[in-house]
């Protein structure tokens, strides 16, 4: 049986009168948001916003730099860390969100285009942001080497008890690239880690590396490199530009990788003409009768790209037994 | 006086006095140097070398430098001196920014590297290395000091320091290191970052 002493509400003025005129006890009629009236109710912010919680900075680094420094520190650092950076946590965020730091990075990577192209571009195709032409504009990436892994099986020297052996030999076509236009490529069964010091232009003709030219339009990749010699050869190839998430570019598929002879006037001309002596190339076509224009079908195993900083542990870096045999994504 | 005796004395010193001299690192001053003479070499030793100034921490702490320590590194010391409101007799330069600690070891930069500045790259990486070797607090302080100074070799220093701790690190390593304890993402904000770039993670 409820009593009045239950409730916790005080009778509100018009029922008191009723109260005072029945001689019968009436249960009071619960009416809990009559409680309501009066009181302020705080709006409590959604989750993770902002303002939900007082904000106690327990970070020393934003309760001691002002923001001009924090931006200093970011203005250091390469695209690839700033986009690491973002993730870290909101303040950092929406400091990298700054279009400087990626106006900087996309006029170096895109400087071949040059500046003014580059504006257009932004305008026409990005919303004038430089973050979005980072993200959504194929590049190829300069901070470490496309590798591309290329296997095949020979077949061995029968003995004792091993009647029908195979080999499973495994090379690696290296591939770096600079922002300038040029770019190194060297073709060999050496590990990533130790072809990497190698790769770079004070390298000599023992380390088999080679220095050529590339163009990048859209997404598509052209180069050539000459190997120089008593049958100079061209090496063309096209390749095509994608990544396995948004700005990532990691992945390059080859489209063509074509072989032929040059002749000696066209060898001998300055390196940077490379790109220009075999523009409109055909497929078959060479110069040099000595060399056969040979268009490749095998090892066109697509490139994956490896950051320097991550050569060392790369997984390309395992011995042919213990590899998973993979097909790039 | 015989002078004969006196030129004997000095140049007797010379080598000494070029040795000091070169330890100074002091750059000769109009022709004083180029002049080989003993009695210009003296001139010079008694020139403004040595002269110094003082700098007034926040915490009204008075600090005696050599002029050229300061004037080298600092852009902000360098123009105050060079526009030649400040006396050295009476003037104090008053940093109300830096605290003592603080300005102590911004001196002690600037002055191991004027002696030092002849050493190799390797010895003096080494030093600098140690010199950075402070709490986070210590470091945000020397760093807001160098700004404040314009010290620009001390500045790249702090800033390559700092980007280094972020550099090459997965994110909850990162999050440590600067104590970042609330990240500010929702649950659903942080989970799609960790499945977009595994890699950061």
């Amino acid at each position: 049986m409820a009593s009045s002493s239950d409730f916790a509400l005080s009778v509100p003025s018009e029922l008191e009168s009723v109260l005072r005129l029945r001689t019968v006890d009436y249960f009071i009629t619960r009416r809990p948001w009559l409680d309501l009236y009066g009181v302020n109710v705080r709006p409590v912010a959604p989750f993770g916003s902002a303002s939900r919680k007082p904000y106690v900075e327990s970070a020393l680094i934003h309760q001691c730099l002002p923001d001009e420094l924090l931006f200093e520190v970011f203005a250091r650092m390469t695209p690839y860390d700033l986009g690491k950076a973002s993730c870290v946590c909101r303040k950092w965020r929406y400091t990298i969100r700054n279009p400087v730091f990626w106006r900087v990075a996309c006029l170096k990577a895109w400087q071949l285009s040059g500046v003014v192209e580059n504006y257009r571009i932004l305008q026409s195709k990005y919303d004038g942001s430089w973050r979005k032409m980072w993200l959504s504009r194929p590049r190829l990436r300069t901070d470490g080497i496309y590798v591309s892994r290329n296997t095949y099986i020979r077949a061995g020297v029968a003995e004792w008890k091993i009647t029908n052996p195979v080999h499973l030999v495994c090379y690696f076509r290296y591939m770096r690239f600079f922002p300038s236009g040029r770019f190194l490529y060297k073709n060999s069964s050496q590990k990533i880690k130790d072809v990497v010091k190698f790769m770079n232009f004070r390298s000599s003709k023992v380390d088999s590396v080679f220095g050529g030219h590339y163009t990048l339009s859209d997404d598509k990749v052209e180069a050539a490199v000459l190997y120089p010699g008593m049958r100079p050869t061209v090496l063309r190839i096209r390749l095509s530009v994608r990544g396995t998430t948004p700005g990532a570019n990691n992945r390059m598929d080859l489209i063509s990788l074509v072989t032929s002879g040059v002749n000696n006037s066209e060898a001998s001309a300055p390196e940077e003409d490379i790109l220009g002596v075999v523009e409109g190339w055909r497929d078959d076509e060479t110069h040099n009768p000595d060399v056969p224009a040979v268009s490749h079908k095998r090892g066109m195993t697509p490139f994956v790209f490896v950051p320097f900083d991550q050569v060392e542990t790369s997984v390309f870096n395992l011995p042919v037994e213990k590899m998973d045999y993979y097909v790039p994504g | 006086m015989e002078l004969l005796c006196i030129r004997q004395w000095i140049s007797g010193l010379l080598p000494t006095v070029k040795k000091w001299l070169s330890a100074w690192c002091i750059k000769p001053v109009g022709g004083a140097l180029v002049r080989q003479e003993p009695e210009y070499i003296l001139l010079a030793l008694m020139g403004s070398p040595l002269k110094k100034i003082m700098l007034c921490s926040s915490e009204k702490e008075i600090f005696s430098v050599e002029e050229q320590v300061m004037v080298q590194h600092s852009v902000i010391i360098n123009n105050m001196i060079e526009d030649g409101s400040y006396n050295h007799e009476e003037s104090k330069i008053p940093l109300d920014c830096v605290d003592s600690k603080t300005l102590k070891k911004v001196i002690d930069y600037c002055t191991h590297h004027t002696h030092h500045h002849n050493d190799n790259q390797e010895d003096l990486e080494a030093w600098d290395a140690q010199f950075l070797n402070v709490d986070s607090n210590g470091l945000y302080d020397l760093l807001m000091a160098a700004n404040y100074l314009e010290i620009r070799n001390l500045l790249d220093l702090i800033y390559g320091t700092i980007k280094n701790m972020i550099k090459g690190k997965k994110i909850d390593e990162i999050r440590r290191i600067f104590n970042i304890k609330d990240h500010g993402f929702t649950p659903e904000e942080e989970e799609q970052n960790r499945k977009e770039y595994p890699h950061f993670y």
